[in-house]
């Protein structure tokens, strides 16, 4: 049986956590040991999933609250990071892993429920593949292959600031900022006191060295593992990779879709004349507000229309805004790729 | 150009395959059109962002050309051929969701070929049936595949 090298960083600046774990994966794909680590950021800051626009961050609020955003080489979407995220990361060579990226996920994440549960959070792996505890998520998880190597990075949530994570989205109408925050309410975060964190990695290191079955062993990052972790810190420091990414995002559109966590969604289009928010739940929307730039004064077919959409299954309501010219055919085509439809629509 | 059904997976004769990078080529003028075959599909999950380098980029077979992100993981997306990015299809990029509906209708990028040669490496003809059996069975063995 191999060790599973297991580092705790204890708390690092923004910036080290996150290239110390692209770091450990480009170590992994280098042929060095499988790892698990722990960190906490020493401050807050905004971490950018790999293939989103800069655009999508509200680069005036964070510049303003003294929030560094960093791109981070794995999926997912702007994300607020504080000290009351303990962060966790497995880094892997990716032959040690299956073949099957959902299955490599499944496999690194799975034996984190015993951790959840010893730090106080009986949370579960749902259907969606996040740790939730009664639909709310309480991890944030993603994942990525950094030269050869792959990581698995995730959270433990020990507090949640919903007004800063809602107002890091770019987004100019403060109604959809607080329709934001208060789906995020319902749907992030722990309702737990007294989480205990060391229990947590206690917990993860036995049972994570016996589900991929290694040996743990407390250890530390080699000299050249740490020359990797600078060379991180230059690539991830740099505003310019951040803004400019090598493999160009796309930009976002009028129809944005913010995923507040797997299944749950606050959908909203800026086009004048199309104005609409909603939230999708499950694939159930709620909170339909059609034209709501004029809604105060609105209470004519469109507000009616709203009305009788709530509560309606998320394809059925798609399918009127279609025929009442609301939603084109390539705004569908956006919402099915952020996987808000249940089931595709013929537009 | 005839599909064919190989353990539930379509397959097209008249194409190559690759089976290190999961993807099917095909060639006119020089220039292969790439995309991934339902085999890399299922691997990869379902798709939610692609983002490819600019055309005029030089690649060598096996390069990372662009990065998809499926399932939250991220990871490169390697050219089976050498050459130059001539090419990249907006309209798949836009439209992931119709990649995994129609991946033969959703060539991905092209690529000016500068060593034809490299066809040689790739799976084409009477090959193509009894490779895919081979992919589908190593990836069941791995268990990646559902039986």
């Amino acid at each position: 049986m191999t060790e599973l090298r297991i580092i705790d960083f204890g708390r690092v600046s923004a910036l080290r956590s996150q290239s110390i774990w692209h770091a450990l994966a480009a170590s992994a794909g280098k042929g060095g040991p499988t790892t698990l680590s722990f960190m906490r950021p020493g401050s807050s800051y905004v971490g950018i999933g790999m293939h989103r626009s800069i655009q999508e961050v509200d680069q005036e609020y964070c510049q303003s609250n003294g929030l560094p955003i960093y791109r981070r080489q794995v999926g997912g979407g702007p994300v607020y990071l504080d000290d009351k995220q303990l962060f966790f990361q497995v880094s892997s060579r990716r032959e040690a892993l299956p073949i099957s990226r959902s299955a490599a996920i499944s496999k690194v994440l799975r034996p984190f429920k015993s951790a959840f549960i010893a730090a106080g959070i009986n949370a579960d792996l749902d259907e969606t593949g996040e740790f939730a505890v009664n639909g709310a998520k309480v991890c944030g998880h993603g994942a990525g292959e950094i030269e050869g190597g792959v990581v698995v990075v995730g959270n433990l949530i020990e507090k949640f600031d919903y007004v800063r994570a809602a107002s890091i989205v770019n987004i100019a109408d403060v109604r959809v900022k607080l329709e934001i925050e208060s789906i995020m309410r319902r749907f992030v975060g722990v309702f737990a006191n007294d989480i205990n964190s060391e229990a947590f990695k206690d917990e993860a290191v036995a049972s994570l060295s016996n589900a991929l079955e290694l040996n743990p062993k407390v250890s530390v990052l080699t000299d050249e593992e740490w020359k990797l972790v600078e060379a991180y810190d230059e690539l991830l420091g740099d505003s310019s990779w951040t803004k400019n990414p090598e493999f160009l995002p796309a930009l976002p559109r009028p129809l944005r879709v913010v995923k507040i966590r797997a299944g749950v969604y606050v959908v909203y289009n800026s086009v004048r004349g199309r104005q609409f928010l909603f939230s999708v739940v499950f694939g159930i929307v709620e909170s339909m507000i059609l034209e709501f730039e004029d809604f105060a004064s609105n209470s004519g077919e469109k507000f009616e229309l709203g009305v009788s959409l709530k509560n309606k299954s998320v394809d059925d309501v798609v399918a009127v805004l279609v025929s009442e010219g609301l939603l084109l055919d390539a705004e569908v085509a956006v919402l099915a790729n952020a996987g808000v439809l249940l089931k595709e629509i013929a537009a | 150009m005839a599909g064919i059904l190989v353990e539930g997976y379509e397959i097209r004769t008249g194409l190559f395959y690759d089976d290190a990078t999961d993807m099917w080529v095909e060639v006119q003028d020089g220039i292969a059109h790439i995309g991934y075959d339902p085999l890399g599909l299922e691997i990869n999950g379902t798709l939610a962002q692609l983002a490819m380098a600019g055309t005029g980029k030089e690649v060598i077979k096996g390069d990372t050309i662009g990065t998809l992100e499926a399932e939250k993981f991220v990871g490169p997306i390697q050219s089976p051929v050498s050459g130059t990015l001539v090419e990249v299809n907006e309209a798949a990029m836009d439209n992931v969701s119709k990649i995994h509906a129609q991946p033969y209708d959703s060539w991905l990028f092209a690529i000016a070929m500068s060593q034809p040669s490299e066809l040689n490496d790739l799976i084409s003809g009477d090959d193509i049936v009894s490779a895919f059996e081979s992919r589908v069975a190593a990836y069941r063995v791995k268990g990646v595949l559902a039986r």
